[in-house]
C-alpha cells in the first residue's frame, strides 16, 4: 500500500494495512515498532499530548499479548485495526484543536507509514 | 473530546461518591483518563455510546494493562485502582491512570456515498453522540445502568440539500438501542420522499474498494423503511425492533422533495429510542 497522505487517510486505511501485516505474520512487530517510534513525540508530562499518547498503552498491551508467530487471531486483527484507527483519528482531531503541533502529527503519520503500511 | 476533560480529582476533593464523565464526542479517537480508583463503573443515563472500554493498570497483564468493557447490560463492580505512581510498560513512561474510550465506532466523516450521497449538492447532519460514564467511589453490591429513552425532535431538515437541488440526510446514534419509533411528517406543500437505513460502520474510506486478498472492514447500510412518498400533511410511523431488523451504529434518514425549488425546511421527524426490546 502507498504511504498515507494524512492522519485521516491513515485511519481509514488502518484495517487494510493491519490485515496486510496480519497476512505475513508481522502484525505484532509492526504494532510494537509503531509504539516505539511514535511515543517519543508525545511525552506524558505535557498534558495536551495525552489524548493521543494514552492510545499507545492499549496498542503496546495488544502487541505484547500476541504470539511472535503467525498464530494471530482475527479478533486481534480487529482490535489492532481499531486501535490504530483511533490513535490516527485522535491525532487528526487534536491537531485541528491545536492541542498537538503539526510536527507531532507529522511524526505520528511517519510512524504509521514506517511500520503499519 | 472536550478538553481539558472533567477531572475525577475534583469530584473526590468535593466529597462526591461518584465521578461522571458526561461529554460530547469530537472524534472516534477520544480517550479520557482518571487519576482516581473506584469501586464500580457503569454507563451513565445520558450516554449514546453503549459500549465503553476501560483500561487500567494491572502488573500481571501484558504491558501492565488490563481491560474490561461496560455496557447498558453489564456494569463492572469491583475495586480498580488508579496507580499513578506506577507506569504502564510502554517504551516511554505513561502513569497507570484509568483510561476510558468508546468501544463503539463513531465517525463524523461518514458519508453515505454508496446510497448516492453527493458532496456537492447534499447536506448531512449528525446528532453528536454523548459519552456518559460513571465511576463510583463507594462499594456497591450491584448496579443496573439503565439508559434513558432518548427523544430526538428534528424540525430543520433540508430536503433539498445545500444547493437546492440535492437531498437531505440526518444521522442519529443507534448504538445498543433495541427498539424505537420514527414519526415522519411532511409539512411541505409538495410530496416528500423519506427513507430510513440502519448503518453498521466499518473502518475504510470507501465502500467500493476493489476486491483484495486482504480483509476489508466495510460499512454496511441496510434499508429499514423503504422509500415512502408522503403527500403534503402526511405522517408515517416506523417501529424499529432489534429482533426483526438487527442492531446498528447509526440510523440514517434520507429526505428528498424533488418538486420544490430552492432551499427550505418542511420535513419533521420525532424519534424515540429505547434499550428495552419490543
Amino acid at each position: 500500500m502507498p504511504p498515507a497522505a494524512n492522519l485521516r487517510a491513515a485511519a481509514n486505511a488502518s484495517f487494510l494495512n493491519c490485515s496486510n501485516q496480519f497476512a505475513v505474520g508481522a502484525l505484532k512487530t509492526a504494532l510494537a515498532d509503531f509504539v516505539t517510534q511514535g511515543i517519543v513525540d508525545f511525552p506524558d508530562a505535557v498534558a495536551n499530548n495525552r489524548p493521543v499518547g494514552n492510545w499507545f498503552v492499549p496498542i503496546q498491551s495488544l502487541s505484547t499479548s500476541m504470539n511472535a508467530s503467525l498464530a494471530f487471531t482475527l479478533s486481534q486483527l480487529d482490535e489492532a485495526a481499531n486501535l490504530v484507527f483511533r490513535i490516527c483519528m485522535a491525532g487528526d482531531a487534536m491537531q485541528t484543536a491545536g492541542l498537538i503541533t503539526a510536527p507531532q502529527a507529522a511524526a505520528l503519520l511517519a510512524a504509521y507509514n514506517a511500520n503499519i503500511v | 473530546m472536550s478538553y481539558p476533560q472533567p477531572s475525577s480529582n475534583a469530584a473526590v476533593l468535593g466529597g462526591s461518591d461518584f465521578f461522571r464523565l458526561n461529554t460530547r464526542l469530537v472524534s472516534p479517537g477520544d480517550i479520557y483518563e482518571s487519576e482516581q480508583g473506584s469501586h464500580a463503573f457503569a454507563i451513565g443515563p445520558d450516554s449514546d455510546i453503549a459500549n465503553v472500554n476501560v483500561f487500567y493498570y494491572d502488573p500481571a497483564s501484558p504491558a501492565s494493562m488490563n481491560t474490561f468493557q461496560i455496557s447498558p447490560d453489564r456494569s463492572f463492580v469491583g475495586t480498580v485502582n488508579s496507580r499513578v505512581t506506577e507506569n504502564y510498560q510502554t517504551p516511554s513512561p505513561i502513569p497507570g491512570r484509568v483510561l476510558f474510550a468508546p468501544a463503539d465506532l463513531y465517525n463524523p466523516f461518514y458519508r453515505p456515498t454508496a446510497l448516492g450521497y453527493s458532496n456537492v449538492n447534499d447536506s448531512i447532519s449528525f446528532i453528536t453522540p454523548i459519552l456518559d460514564v460513571v465511576q463510583y467511589f463507594t462499594p456497591l453490591p450491584s448496579i443496573v445502568p439503565q439508559r434513558i429513552d432518548k427523544t430526538y425532535e428534528i424540525e430543520r431538515v433540508e430536503a433539498r440539500g445545500n444547493a437546492g437541488n440535492g437531498v437531505g440526510w440526518i444521522v442519529v446514534p443507534a448504538w445498543g438501542r433495541k427498539s424505537g419509533t420514527f414519526l415522519f411528517k411532511n409539512c411541505y406543500t409538495v410530496d416528500l420522499d423519506v427513507t430510513l437505513y440502519g448503518v453498521k460502520l466499518g473502518i475504510s474510506a470507501n465502500q467500493s474498494v476493489a476486491p483484495s486478498l486482504a480483509f476489508i472492514s466495510t460499512t454496511v447500510e441496510n434499508t429499514l423503511m423503504a422509500l415512502t412518498t408522503q403527500i403534503p400533511g402526511d405522517t408515517t410511523l416506523y417501529t424499529y425492533r432489534m429482533s426483526v431488523s438487527g442492531q446498528y451504529d447509526y440510523f440514517l434518514m434520507r429526505y428528498e422533495a424533488a418538486s420544490i425549488l430552492g432551499t427550505g425546511f418542511g420535513a419533521t421527524t420525532h424519534i424515540i429510542l429505547s434499550d428495552d426490546a419490543l
